[in-house]
């Protein structure tokens, strides 16, 4: 599988328009020179699985995300399913600790979960016992904001998300995509620097999906943040992405970056245009490129 | 209504009619009264053997002026909920601690384990020794029964509370305490509380158990004077009347779940 050491030289940062072959690579993390957003330095992360038998979940990944200002940019890694593409998110979001190797966010290290590193799931995660407005105020009600400024705070993300009319409704209540719905708003309301997604439409239904991806990407343009967003449907990952990390399989490690031309018109008949199913296309050359 | 798989009512699993349900629910009992009915009254059998349904009637008019079996009940729930809040008191804070950190669960796991293979009657001479014989030995033993079976129930809760959850409260900013508190505990709290119903079932069994022991007030009481007259009728009223607010208390304990966790899920 993806055995081979990384290698100097091997396609890196990968143009779309450029046609090069697809190869099994591994891409060798540019620093840049500005201070990223997100640092990640050679993460390697290994499980001991309750057998005793030691898995490999994330080898040798080493990247920068530099932060554009002022917009908040989607930054999907795009692998096969189980491949360790979570495991990325959790050691960010500091809910695991990488057996090897560092990330920094904004130059600090992450030693532990904080409230700048928010994370969606693909399970749902609203607290069925809250109504859909105290869901989404959760994390101010943590930071004792007092109920004047946090419902003031939380309509501006129910009407984001367009759950207002839903606000003193139970999850239990709730459509699947309305939940995450939730979660998303829950998740920016506390302004994270980064947004860790974890496959979060991955349960819903394709109708619901599309709609989800553009509801994404307008609530993510107003916020000054970052998402970093996993999944394994390659048309998803064009549609949202500024950025692409193709990963392998596990234990993964990044094999190419892809940045994604600019989409002016995000509507459905661009899922089906020619200049996105080349993006498409090349992706899928990378993640089945043959084994060498 | 979703479809279903035959339109009979012998379909695997398959809800019946609402009427037919209530009417089949009605059959058992109706066999049951008759048989007892043509037995006692038939005189198939000696009256202090089995008695009719008059005379379990008149046995249960007789406990309840002459010997004050009202009081009885009172007693016996006084003691029920006494014992119940005390192990709650103590299982409700020790199960969320022992579900929620394993090196907690590890210290207590070791000695709460073999006590719930241990039969709960056998404490008694110990308890006797302990708390004497009067109320303290009552509530020791019912306090006992109850917990040995609310901890691990509060345990499990605990932990099946999906990761996710938790997940998601840390990197919304809680600290652990609050991860306990405004997580762990209200996702665990509907089962806890369902299981109050079970404990419900055990208390009323136990207090007999506990009021056997220097028998003076409570149902315990009554059943006991039953022994020692040797009256049939009134062990029938006893066994009726401890079923029938079993059969009361744990509607009870259903319409205040459904009142509390109106927002659950139904599956």
């Amino acid at each position: 599988m993806a055995d081979e050491q990384p290698q100097a030289g091997e396609p890196g940062t990968v143009a779309v328009t450029v046609d090069s072959k697809p190869a099994k690579a591994t891409y060798v993390g540019e620093r840049s020179e500005k201070q990223p957003r997100l640092r990640i330095t050679d993460l390697g992360v290994k499980y001991i699985g309750h057998d005793g038998h030691e898995t490999e979940a994330v080898r040798e990944v080493t990247l920068d995300i530099v932060d554009k200002p002022n917009i908040g940019e989607i930054v999907v890694f795009l692998g096969p399913s189980g491949c360790g593409k979570s495991t990325i998110l959790k050691a960010v979001a500091g809910l695991l600790v990488p057996t090897r190797g560092e990330v920094l966010v904004d130059g600090v290290p992450v030693t532990d979960v904080g409230r700048d590193r928010g994370m969606v799931f693909q399970a749902y995660t609203s607290f069925g016992w809250l109504t859909v407005r105290q869901n989404v105020e959760y994390g101010l009600r943590l930071q004792g904001i007092d109920a004047k400024e946090r419902s003031k705070r939380s309509k501006k993300y129910l009407d984001a998300v367009g759950l207002a009319e839903f606000a003193d409704r139970y999850p239990k209540d709730l459509s699947g995509g309305m939940k995450q719905r939730v979660a998303i708003a829950r998740t920016l309301i506390n302004k994270p620097k980064l947004v860790l997604m974890d496959e979060p439409f991955g349960a819903l239904d394709p109708q619901t999906r599309w709609g989800m991806q553009s509801l994404l990407i307008d609530v993510s343009r107003t916020e000054d943040n970052t998402t970093l967003f996993v999944t394994h449907d390659v048309s998803e990952a064009v549609y949202l992405a500024d950025t692409i990390y193709v990963l392998a399989p596990r234990p993964t490690s990044i094999l190419h970056r892809v940045d994604v031309p600019y989409f002016e018109n995000r509507d459905m008949a661009l899922k089906s245009s020619r200049e996105f199913r080349a993006v498409e296309q090349k992706l899928l050359d990378f993640l089945y490129a043959p084994a060498s | 209504m979703a479809a279903h798989r035959r339109n009979s009512i012998w379909s695997i699993r398959q809800p019946l009619p609402r009427g037919t349900a209530t009417m089949l629910a009605f059959v058992m009992p109706i066999v049951v009264l008759g048989a007892w009915c043509i037995v006692s009254y038939g005189h198939f059998a000696p009256n202090d053997f089995l008695p009719s349904p008059t005379e379990v009637i008149r046995g249960t008019l007789q406990l309840f002026i002459q010997y004050d079996l009202v009081d009885a009940i009172f007693v016996s729930t006084k003691r029920i909920l006494f014992a119940f809040l005390l192990a709650s008191a103590v299982a409700l804070p020790l199960g969320v601690l022992m579900g929620a950190f394993s090196p907690i669960n590890s210290l207590f796991d070791s000695i709460v384990a073999p006590l719930r293979y241990m039969p709960i009657s056998a404490f008694i001479p110990l308890l006797i020794l302990w708390f004497g014989i009067y109320e303290s030995e009552k509530i020791a033993f019912l306090f006992l029964g109850v917990f040995v079976y609310l901890l691990p129930v509060v345990v499990s809760a605990i932990r099946q509370v999906p990761e996710e959850l938790v997940q998601t409260a840390l990197t919304l900013g809680a600290s652990k305490w609050q991860v306990v508190r405004t997580v762990l505990l209200p996702a665990a709290l509907p089962e806890i509380f369902d299981s109050f119903r079970v404990m419900n079932a055990i208390s009323w069994t136990y207090v007999i158990l506990a009021e056997a022991v220097n028998p003076e007030h409570g149902l315990g009481y009554m059943v006991e004077l039953a022994r020692t007259h040797q009256k049939a009728s009134w062990s029938f009223a006893g066994l009726i009347v401890i079923g029938g607010i079993g059969l009361i208390t744990d509607q009870v304990i259903r319409m205040a779940s459904a009142l509390l966790f109106r927002w659950k899920e139904v599956e």
